[in-house]
């Protein structure tokens, strides 16, 4: 064989090995844009657990009862995370809950919409819709599009505002992003800014996320994610309100009055009792006035009996009745006193029958909602492992082209460099 | 011709007593104008008077004043003790007067009441402290007492004060009353039952009867009790509790308007029945009780009208007396130096008790003894009502018979002769006048009452043998003048010791023509 023929060897050896080494590279780097691949699709942005983490996100209720009662929960404002977490994070950003934010959040008018049944899920274009006094249909919290359009004051609204249709939630619009809160201020150009929960202020119609480490957010180490406090809300209809205060402030009153000194109400008593047995007593004193005149003793006055022995039977009799009227007086009053008591404490508990009628009705309505949770749960669940196995099948016919090919450039090159090694 | 003379006699002249308030000519001859000194005596008869048989020898304390009140006190041993009140003092005894006052203790009204009560008695007058004479022990020492003290001394008194201190008295039914205070004329306060110096506890107590008053106002003059009631004396009504054993219910019984009782001295309780001199003469409680819703009767009927001229001049005190002994009742003006004699053996047709009139006698202060004795107060002292000497001078019977008609007052009567019979008076001189036709001047006789004449009245005269003297019996005879249509009478004769009474007079007379 010539140097012609071994050089040629050779360079076809060197030739396929660099080959060999090309598959290799590609099966190798497809085998990490594979991985990437993975990566995104179950924990990247917008990946399945993102979508997971939406549909799995707890879903406040509020259960209304026959009389307008409701319970309703919430996440307390500014405690928490709202909206999706994303476990590359790892933690929620210390910066998730800013101060804007909590200062818009705390403002009266999300206050009123709070109060008006908002959930802090609502954005803060529904925040304005309760407050513009649209009514919450399915009672969920949200104002949703088709909520919103139906109003009955929504055409004067919409020509107020120039009449472009506009909508809570357009998907671009900022402050139609669930949890979002208006500011109060607006930039130069007069749109609204608005504030997520963690990002800084975010302008009218750009959205943000917040909280995203590929978006440039940087986790603090060691931090754990703490969902947020959840507020439960038993919330009384105005009738039932009413009534509960009505108790409430008659109980106070009657417990008032049977913390009061039994000494003044038995005086009262006492005088009542003596004013009704005055007109008798002043006719028995008259009667007997009269007889005594007629028996020419009315100038009587003996050391014996003072007067003549019928009126100091008179007076003791009438002091027997004035002992006995104190007496009647003081255990009158002992009476009323624990009558008060019972009578406060009956009302204290009635004033609470509506709330405990409200929360009889809880298990319902928790049992309607977490019946919901698990459906939701379960399709959830259904969602991600088709999702997943979907994708599994996928990144797994990925791994074998990358196998195939970094197999076939190992084989390759293997045996160019074999070939060329081996004499 | 020569008519008979005709005989008209006069039985018993006079025994119905002084009628001054009839006709004369209309009057009984059975009545007098005048009866002067005199009784109705046992018989029925008009007689002299007893006088005052002064017993006090020595009254010394008394001064130159009367005797204005007496009081025998007995205690329960017997022993008497006789108060008399006078010259502002309190005096004891009979015939030497003690003064009795207590020391220190100033009087300057001698108008006491004094009652016996509980072994005690006890002195009341309107302003004054009480007195008491007892066997209560004085003071916390214990033992009885001798002498006069107050009453708020004595062991366990209480509530003798001023407001007690009444001018009238009255010891009844257990208790002390007394009434007619100086600021309070309506109340009557009583004591403790057997306890007259208890007045503010126990069974003490008082009435007002303001309020009770038939008129609406009257004062309280004095008290009685009658037949288990209270009587009050107001000046113009009567006011009557019964029950009064318990006066703490006692009750109004009675009122009387328009009789009252002129002064607490003039009542008097003769055991059936209360006497009383009123505005309008002497007045029986009974008596006013049966008839006050009838025409009221009075006691004094036949002197009516001299009565209440009386009764209306007098400026000082009046004192009466009853006395069962003599059977009458004395009531005496003590500034008229006047007393009626009221016999109350029997009443006459007009319900009247017959009267007589004692004037001049000085007798200021009665009392019967227990034994019957009367006592007789004076400016001599105290006497008895004996003997027939006032305080050994003597004094004018007298009798003026109305002027006697003889049936005809018509036709002319000339007097011949009267004949009196008189008993007792032996050696006595008679005045004797007639008068004709309500002629004030008279012709006038004296006689002398002599001879030894006995009356052996109701003697029987079998084995006895005639030792002592009778009483005297005169029958002296005056030849008279006169005529007239009507002709009356007057005796009269100075009593000296010796009892008289006027049993009949004898009128001899001849019957002219029709004037």
């Amino acid at each position: 064989m010539s140097f012609h023929d071994e050089w040629g060897k050779d360079a076809a050896a060197v030739a396929l090995a660099a080959a060999g080494a090309a598959f290799a590279k590609k099966g190798y780097e497809d085998t990490g844009r594979i991985g990437e691949r993975a990566y995104k699709g179950m924990s990247g942005e917008g990946g399945l657990a993102d979508v997971l983490s939406d549909r799995l996100q707890f879903q406040p209720y509020t259960v209304t009862t026959a009389t307008g009662g409701k319970f309703g929960m919430s996440q307390a404002p500014s405690t928490g995370s709202v909206g999706r977490v994303n476990p590359g994070l790892g933690r929620v950003n210390p910066g998730l809950f800013s101060d804007a934010y909590n200062a818009a959040n705390d403002s009266p008018e999300v206050a009123a919409a709070f109060a008006a049944g908002a959930s802090p899920q609502a954005s803060a274009n529904e925040l304005a819709a309760f407050n513009l006094g649209v009514p919450d249909i399915n009672n969920d919290g949200r104002i949703s599009n088709q909520e919103f359009s139906s109003w009955s004051g929504y055409d004067a609204w919409n020509q107020a505002n120039g009449g472009q249709g506009f909508l809570v939630n357009d998907a671009n619009d900022p402050g139609g992003m669930p949890g979002s809160r208006f500011t109060g201020q607006y930039n130069a150009d007069g749109t609204p800014i608005y504030v997520q929960t963690g990002a800084a202020s975010t302008t009218g119609g750009t959205g943000g996320a917040g909280g995203d480490p590929a978006a440039g957010g940087d986790p603090a180490a060691g931090q754990q994610y703490v969902p947020g406090a959840m507020d439960y809300k038993l919330t009384l209809s105005p009738d039932e309100e009413a009534f509960y205060e009505a108790r409430l402030k008659g109980s106070q009153g009657m417990f008032e009055a049977a913390e009061t000194d039994t000494a003044v109400r038995e005086q009262e008593v006492y005088d009542r009792m003596i004013a009704a047995m005055a007109p008798e007593r002043d006719r028995e004193r008259l009667a007997l006035e009269e007889r005594l005149a007629g028996q020419g003793r009315l100038g009587v006055r003996t050391s014996m009996f003072g007067g003549t022995s019928e009126q100091l039977a008179q007076a003791q009799a009438e002091e027997e009745a004035r002992n006995q009227t104190i007496l009647n007086s003081m255990t009158f009053a002992g009476q009323e006193q624990s009558r008060q008591a019972q009578l406060g404490a009956g009302m204290l508990s009635a004033g609470y029958i509506p709330q405990a009628q409200l929360l009889g009705a809880l298990q319902p309505g928790m049992t309607g909602a977490e019946q919901q949770r698990q459906s939701v749960s379960q399709a959830t669940n259904a969602y991600g492992e088709t999702y997943a196995a979907g994708l599994e099948a996928l990144l797994t016919s990925a791994l074998g082209q990358a196998g195939i090919a970094g197999g076939f450039g190992t084989s390759m090159a293997t045996a160019a460099l074999g070939g060329l090694f081996g004499k | 011709m020569a008519q008979e003379l005709a005989s008209i006699n006069l039985v018993a002249p006079a025994f119905q007593g002084i009628n001054t308030e009839d006709s004369p000519l209309a009057q009984d001859p059975s009545f007098a104008e005048v009866a002067d000194n005199a009784v109705i005596d046992q018989r029925g008869r008009i007689a002299a008077r007893k006088g005052l048989s002064v017993i006090t020898t020595n009254k010394t304390v008394l001064g130159s004043a009367e005797i204005r009140a007496i009081k025998e006190f007995k205690n329960d041993a017997g022993t008497t003790k006789v108060f008399s009140v006078g010259n502002n003092k309190i005096i004891s005894g009979t015939t030497t007067l003690v003064d009795e006052t207590p020391g220190g203790y100033s009087i300057s009204a001698d108008n006491w009441k004094m009652v016996n009560f509980n072994d005690s008695i006890y002195f009341f007058q309107r302003g004054y402290a009480p007195l008491i004479y007892n066997t209560i022990a004085s003071g916390t020492s214990g033992g009885a007492n001798t002498d006069l003290v107050l009453l708020s001394s004595v062991n366990s008194s209480a509530g003798v004060v001023s407001a007690i201190y009444g001018n009238e008295v009255l010891a009844a039914y257990g208790r002390l009353w007394t009434a007619d205070f100086s600021a309070d004329k309506s109340t009557v306060y009583w004591s403790d039952l057997l306890a007259g110096h208890i007045w503010s506890s126990g069974s003490s107590g008082s009435i007002d009867i303001s309020k009770v008053w038939p008129d609406g106002y009257d004062e309280i003059v004095a008290l009685s009790a009658h037949n288990n009631h209270l009587i009050i004396f107001g000046k113009r009504s009567v006011v009557v509790y019964s029950g009064a054993t318990a006066p703490a219910s006692m009750t109004l019984a009675d009122t009387i308007s328009g009789v009252g009782c002129v002064d607490r001295d003039t009542v008097q309780a003769t055991g059936t029945d209360v006497l009383f001199l009123s505005q309008t003469g002497l007045k029986s409680f009974g008596r006013t009780i049966q008839e006050k819703s009838m025409p009221l009767s009075s006691l004094s009927g036949t002197i009516t009208k001299d009565i209440i001229a009386t009764l209306t001049a007098e400026t000082a005190f009046f004192r009466s007396v009853y006395h069962p002994e003599e059977n009458f009742y004395l009531l005496t003006f003590s500034n008229e130096n006047l007393t009626f004699c009221f016999d109350l053996r029997g009443t006459l047709d007009n319900g009247s008790y017959r009267a007589t009139r004692w004037p001049e006698t000085g007798f200021t202060a009665y009392v019967r003894q227990d034994n019957g004795t009367l006592l007789i107060g004076s400016v001599h002292g105290i006497g008895k009502y004996s003997g027939y000497q006032d305080n050994s001078d003597s004094y004018l019977f007298k009798y003026t018979s109305p002027e006697l008609s003889f049936g005809d007052p018509a036709k002319l009567k000339f007097l011949k002769k009267l004949r009196s019979t008189i008993l007792g008076g032996k050696d006595s001189v008679i005045v004797v006048r007639w008068a004709y036709d309500f002629n004030s001047s008279s012709a006038v006789e004296e006689i002398t009452l002599t001879g030894p004449s006995f009356a052996e009245f109701n003697s029987a005269e079998f084995n006895e043998d005639e030792f002592t003297n009778g009483l005297f019996i005169a029958r002296p005879s005056v030849n008279t003048s006169g005529s007239g249509g009507t002709l009356s009478i007057n005796m009269e004769s100075d009593i000296d010791g010796k009892e008289m009474s006027l049993q009949e007079i004898n009128v001899l007379a001849l019957t002219g023509k029709t004037t």
